[in-house]
């Protein structure tokens, strides 16, 4: 899907002015894909798939890609009124594709159904217990080597979460101001698999603990005010993978900067910013720039509602990915 | 009391205080930020126009949507892709 689709103006008014917008993910609502648990959500919505790849899906699609990703026009009832990969779609193209939907909801209303509070509750997402700070990642490839198309010149974007327990093993390392530590493990582990990587044009592939051949990440706590601590890290990491369509190499060696502040009453993330500069090479298959070329990653903390629903993308995909996400480990020792 | 997407928000009358006085806290240390990290930081975030389409009112919550969609008389506009619409994708 284009940058000029998504960010078009005069689309997300018409958008915004006619429609509930509804924002969501394969792994919640077609979970069989992704191996997640079943919900309410994804039950009804399976029902509406089907409906929408019958009417409207191109011929063969359903059967090549199983996937229910896509743009749909539906009504609270399940009624389908329009589905459109979108794909190379121009805003105006999609703008009057909505407006003939619109049309045929007005045409048809849906019938009046119950949609209790308590099914409502039990879909909302919110931010686990466990979570001390969330962060939004953001990555772009260097100005230095991309081409002007859209896929160099795209943003990859992500949430990452730290937790508590990393919270309170980086406060009990770093009682002494100055003294130099390393950042716990599976924090480090978390980043150097799951969060430092080119998401510029699609979700990249995350590495494995026996790819990643060096990282080394060490802080230091430099101030403290008050419940407030705040630490300086300096990370060097190297990955390197191998991708699951074509096994094509892919990787990336670089450095990082973190600078964030602990509340010590709260054991949470008061403030964190974290820039990083790096290497990458493969996945052509995407639209990578070919060789190696630059990317630089930006990390904010956050505390809105968008960052409290959506998870980071491999802590969302099923349980087993949730608990990996939270303790991972890497082969590479520290220091190296 | 839960706002539109299900998340709980404190009560701001009885927080007030207590979140100044940590946002003036926190504010200090981050002052020690090395400056050409936050201009680093900057160039990476996305700039307005590769936002535009945040602005749009996203729920996240399907079942909420369908209640929402009853009441407005509206359709819905389902925006699903491999990899929530609003975080990775």
């Amino acid at each position: 899907m284009s940058r000029a689709l998504i960010n078009d103006p005069k689309l997300n008014r018409y958008i915004a002015a006619n429609f509930v917008p509804v924002a969501a993910s394969i792994e919640r609502l077609q979970p069989s894909r992704y191996g997640g648990d079943e919900s309410d959500s994804s039950r009804w919505f399976g029902r509406v798939a089907e409906r929408a790849f019958a009417e409207f899906a191109p011929p063969g699609w359903w059967d090549t890609f199983q996937t229910y990703q896509g743009f749909y026009v539906v009504g609270h009832d399940g009624a389908v009124f329009d589905y459109k990969v979108a794909w190379g779609l121009e805003p105006d193209d999609m703008t009057d594709a909505l407006a003939e939907a619109s049309t045929q909801y007005r045409r048809h209303p849906p019938r009046r159904v119950v949609i209790s509070d308590h099914v409502v509750r039990q879909a909302e997402h919110v931010l686990p217990k466990s979570v001390a700070g969330a962060l939004r990642v953001f990555n772009r490839v260097t100005t230095e080597t991309r081409s002007d198309t859209d896929a160099h010149n795209g943003i990859g974007r992500d949430h990452a979460w730290i937790y508590r327990e990393d919270v309170i093993a980086i406060l009990d390392a770093g009682r002494q101001i100055r003294q130099r530590f390393d950042l716990p493990a599976a924090l480090v582990a978390r980043l150097v698999r799951f969060h430092l990587l080119d998401h510029a044009r699609n979700v990249s592939e995350d590495f494995d603990a026996d790819q990643v051949q060096k990282a080394q990440f060490r802080a230091r706590c430099i101030a403290v005010e008050g419940d407030l601590a705040t630490f300086s890290v300096q990370g060097t990491y190297r990955s390197e993978g191998r991708t699951q369509e074509d096994g094509e190499a892919f990787g990336v060696v670089g450095t990082i900067d973190l600078r964030f502040v602990l509340d010590r009453s709260t054991k949470r993330v008061a403030r964190f910013r974290g820039y990083g500069r790096a290497t990458a090479w493969g996945q052509t298959g995407n639209g990578a720039p070919p060789g190696r070329y630059g990317v630089e990653f930006a990390l904010v903390d956050v505390d809105d509602a968008i960052s409290a629903a959506v998870p980071p993308f491999y802590a969302g995909l099923n349980p087993a990915a949730a608990a990996l996400y939270r303790t991972p480990t890497v082969d590479a020792a520290p220091g190296r | 009391m839960p706002d539109s997407l299900g998340v709980h928000r404190p009560d701001w009358r009885t927080t007030t205080s207590a979140l100044l006085a940590t946002a003036l806290a926190i504010g200090a240390a981050a002052q020690r930020a090395p400056r050409d990290l936050e201009e680093h930081v900057r160039r990476v975030l996305p700039s307005k126009a590769e936002a535009r389409w945040l602005e749009i009112p996203w729920q996240t919550n399907l079942m909420r949507a369908r209640q929402l969609s009853q009441q407005q008389r509206k359709p819905m506009f389902i925006w699903l892709m491999d990899g929530h619409v609003l975080g990775c994708t």
